[in-house]
């Protein structure tokens, strides 16, 4: 089941990427939903789920994008281990602590990947500032969101049962 | 599976990322890996589906159209097919000429295959990579091809996954392109620049260089061939003590990207290239 929603989570990370090219242009590279997906996934604190989800989110986004292939896939990899062992330690109750959680995550992975760039590939550029903090505030505005929009669900969903069980008595 | 265990897990997983990025290194020439073939065998179809499910929205769109609209249209493509009549018997004029000046002074150009279309799938606007797949069909793709489109050279194949390929722009910060200003021939490298524009180095302070010069490939980095619009010069400064520092708009607009060709270039051989390293 855990694996099943993962895949949804990567499928439709894949179409949302694909249509904000289409859309943003050049503003693309400011949201990462794969970055998104893979925080979801590690949040309830399972180790080898938040890793091996870095592991395919990340060589999914290296598939679509260019230059060293396997750059997202480690950045990934260690912001998916981390999410899932930082959530073991501490508890997010609030949906301003996930979207610190998850701009934190995009800091720390941009970081990774800015610095494996600069050790494999010295020459090449570096992104601007206001890239770096877009993506950042972006991915946890979107954590915020997906946090909200979770809860509000779950308890709809409760609401929803509780009344039809009261109905069926 | 226990937190030490997992602990090790990821060191392991890391270690083995870390060797598939060292041996890209290199950059350029790399070979590409069976992962990142597979990776993008898998991704490639569902972007396919999306840039089509887009696309086909978009063209309910342009098909409303009013017939003045359409008798206008119709209108204008008239007139330019009558000045493209013009110019075709203008330059079959000219090729008949060139044709026997290249007889006479037995010069044999290099031979130019067929040109393919190919759909393109997804673009990807990176700061530091800029590439995209395209659907190349059965016929498949060969590694090094290289793209362009009406308007000018795009890049180069770099993967090939079954029917999608990886396309490396011009506009890469990892691209160069033996390129040449058009006007005097001087022959230059041209590189991706920052902003999606291209720079072009190696161009000594003496020679001459116009805002507004076209540059063309120069055909003797092996993987382009010679004369294909690479961009415009739309800055020249002196950059060192040696060399000017050229900055030029790429020639294709990379935001309307539909199809492209892939051209049949015959690229020399590697035994050949590999003697210019040969000791004498």
């Amino acid at each position: 089941m855990r694996s099943l929603r993962f895949g949804a989570g990567l499928l439709v990370a894949i179409v949302l990427h694909v249509v904000a090219v289409r859309i943003l242009g050049e503003l693309s590279p400011a949201v990462d939903f794969f970055l998104v997906v893979v925080l979801f996934n590690a949040v309830d604190g399972n180790l080898v789920a938040g890793l091996l989800g870095g592991v395919a989110a990340g060589l999914t986004a290296d598939a679509l994008t260019g230059g060293l292939f396997g750059l997202h896939g480690f950045a990934d990899t260690v912001i998916g281990y981390s999410s899932a062992l930082a959530s073991r330690r501490i508890v997010i109750q609030k949906a301003v602590g996930v979207m610190l959680l998850f701009s934190l995550a995009a800091a720390v992975q941009q970081a990774l990947i800015v610095g494996l760039r600069l050790v494999l590939l010295p020459e090449a550029a570096l992104p601007t500032v206001p890239g770096i903090a877009a993506r950042i505030a972006v991915v946890g505005l979107l954590g915020y969101v997906g946090f909200s929009g979770r809860g509000y669900f779950t308890r709809g969903l409760e609401r929803w049962r509780s009344s039809r069980r009261a109905r069926l008595r | 599976m226990t937190e030490r265990q997992s602990r090790w897990l990821l060191v392991l997983v890391l270690a083995a990322q870390l060797v598939l990025l060292s041996s890209q290194v290199p950059g350029s020439g790399r070979e590409q890996s069976l992962l990142e073939t597979w990776s993008l065998r898998l991704v490639s179809p569902f972007a396919r589906l999306v840039e089509a499910a887009s696309r086909g929205l978009a063209e309910v769109g342009d098909g409303l159209r009013t017939r003045a609209q359409l008798e206008q249209a119709n209108e204008l493509l008239r007139q330019r097919l009558e000045q493209l009549e013009e110019e075709r018997i203008h330059f079959f004029g000219l090729e008949g000429r060139l044709e026997r000046l290249n007889e006479a002074v037995l010069y044999e150009p290099p031979t130019s295959g067929p040109v393919r279309v190919a759909d393109v799938v997804h673009v990807d606007y990176g700061v530091w990579f800029q590439t995209l797949i395209l659907y190349v069909g059965t016929s498949g793709a060969r590694i090094q091809q290289p793209v362009a489109t009406s308007d000018g050279l795009l890049g180069r194949v770099v993967v090939v996954a079954g029917p999608f390929a990886k396309v490396q722009l011009v506009t890469d910060r990892a691209a160069s392109v033996g390129a040449m200003i058009e006007r005097t021939r001087r022959q230059g490298v041209a590189r991706g620049g920052p902003d999606g524009t291209l720079e072009m180095d190696f161009v000594p302070l003496q020679a001459d260089v116009e805002v507004g010069d076209r540059v063309v490939s120069a055909g003797i980095d092996g993987v382009y061939p010679r004369g294909i619009p690479v961009g415009r010069v739309v800055s020249v400064e002196p950059g060192n003590e040696l060399f000017h520092r050229i900055r030029m708009t790429p020639a294709v607009d990379l935001g309307r990207l539909d199809q492209v060709f892939l051209l049949e270039y015959e690229t020399p051989p590697e035994s050949i290239v590999g003697l210019s390293d040969a000791q004498p």
